[in-house]
């Protein structure tokens, strides 16, 4: 039997630029697998993408807009040199998603810790989609980061960079149960 | 619907559990065709010494996300296609990568491709036969009007160094994929390949 347990599935059918998905996290499990898959974009240009920032939600509901987070994330071009991004006390984590042409993405997404208010959150994540694709603007995407707090943690928001873009998405959160 | 909570049936429930399904859980799950998880097993074949496998009932009407995970002995260098045609034929051009190599005695490189001839890539050929393991999550196959993605991850203990791959792949044209083939160019391999749904409410 497979241990993961599924908490919660959005699907944001309609058009927006930024999205909560909240009361996800808890006390029933210490790590959580977020996977995104059909998504679509809006209000992009062909030569541009959505890049799906991400910040946690604390137990009061207010979204983490602090510089606590420091992020590393390695993007992967199929028709360029490969970018480093990485930077220490920033507002958001970076894109594991890029929405564009390629007419949908998809990643998955492993957050740990997030409902302990001892420890800091930390996050690993692959993506893969693009955009532009009369030239070829293929994204893979490894990331980790992490939101220097020691505070209890209960959601997540995605959200566009560019907040004139927008996306559909289907969001699934799941626990994954260990056995004592 | 969330399951796997007991006490209150709600995912911001105070009962500390871990995830147990109750009763009222497993009836109506097991009613759906869903208890057993949210990995759905679609089939597993175990090649003792073969030069490609196939999966040509990958279920793609049911699941928009799929999970391949391997474990493979060989010489060769192991590739995953894509076919439109229930595996009639494989798609052999047209694919797009980025990924990074890394090796374990020193240095990484970057694997990229405009014009790939396969959807995900498992490892590099060695002069003897090597253990390959990973996995690949392939995102919207049973859509015809969105491409395919993947992103994977995987492991090779080379002879001369430890490997890994991770990265992403797209079949940029929109239609449906209904086989998978999991194949080496050249020479045989044998392990184990499980193909997955990722099951949704």
């Amino acid at each position: 039997m497979s241990n993961l347990r599924l908490i919660n599935e959005t699907n944001v059918s309609s058009f927006v630029n930024t999205v909560n998905i909240t009361d996800i996290f808890s006390a029933d499990f210490d790590i959580y697998k977020i996977v995104v898959s059909d998504t679509e974009p809006s209000g992009v240009p062909s030569t541009d993408v959505i890049a799906l920032y991400t910040r946690f939600i604390n137990a009061s509901g207010s979204v983490i807009t602090a510089s606590n987070y420091d992020r590393a994330n390695l993007v992967m071009k199929s028709e360029n040199v490969y970018d480093e991004d990485k930077l220490a006390n920033t507002s958001f984590l970076y894109a594991r998603d890029y929405i564009g042409n390629y007419t949908s993405s998809g990643s998955v997404t492993y957050i740990f810790n997030p409902y302990s208010s001892s420890s800091y959150t930390f996050m690993l994540g692959q993506g893969s989609g693009g955009y532009d694709t009369a030239n070829n603007r293929y994204r893979g995407n490894k990331q980790i980061g992490v939101l220097k707090q020691t505070a209890s943690m209960t959601g997540i928001n995605l959200y566009s960079q560019n907040s004139s873009y927008s996306f559909k998405a289907l969001i699934r959160t799941y626990g994954l149960r260990v056995d004592s | 619907m969330p399951y796997g909570y007991l006490g209150q049936n709600q995912p911001n429930q105070t009962v500390n559990n871990s995830g147990v399904f109750s009763i009222t859980d497993v009836a109506e799950l097991q009613s759906q065709g869903k208890l057993g998880g949210s990995l759905e097993l679609i089939e597993e074949i175990n090649p003792s010494s073969a030069s490609s496998v196939e999966f040509t009932n990958i279920k793609e009407n049911k699941f928009d996300v799929h999970f391949l995970n391997f474990y493979v002995e060989t010489t060769g260098s192991p590739k995953v296609y894509l076919s439109n045609n229930g595996g009639t034929s494989y798609i052999t051009s047209g694919y797009q990568e980025a990924a990074q190599i890394n090796f374990v005695n020193g240095g990484t490189g970057e694997q990229k491709n405009t014009s790939q001839t396969y959807f995900q890539d498992i490892g590099y050929s060695a002069g003897t036969a090597i253990m390959k393991n990973g996995y690949g999550y392939y995102y919207n196959l049973g859509n015809s009007s969105k491409y395919s993605f993947n992103t994977y991850h995987t492991f090779s203990n080379h002879p001369t160094a430890f490997i890994s791959f991770f990265g992403g792949g797209v079949h940029p044209t929109a239609e449906t994929i209904n086989a998978i083939k999991f194949s080496v160019p050249s020479g045989n391999f044998t392990g184990t390949i499980k193909l997955y749904g990722v099951k949704q409410i």
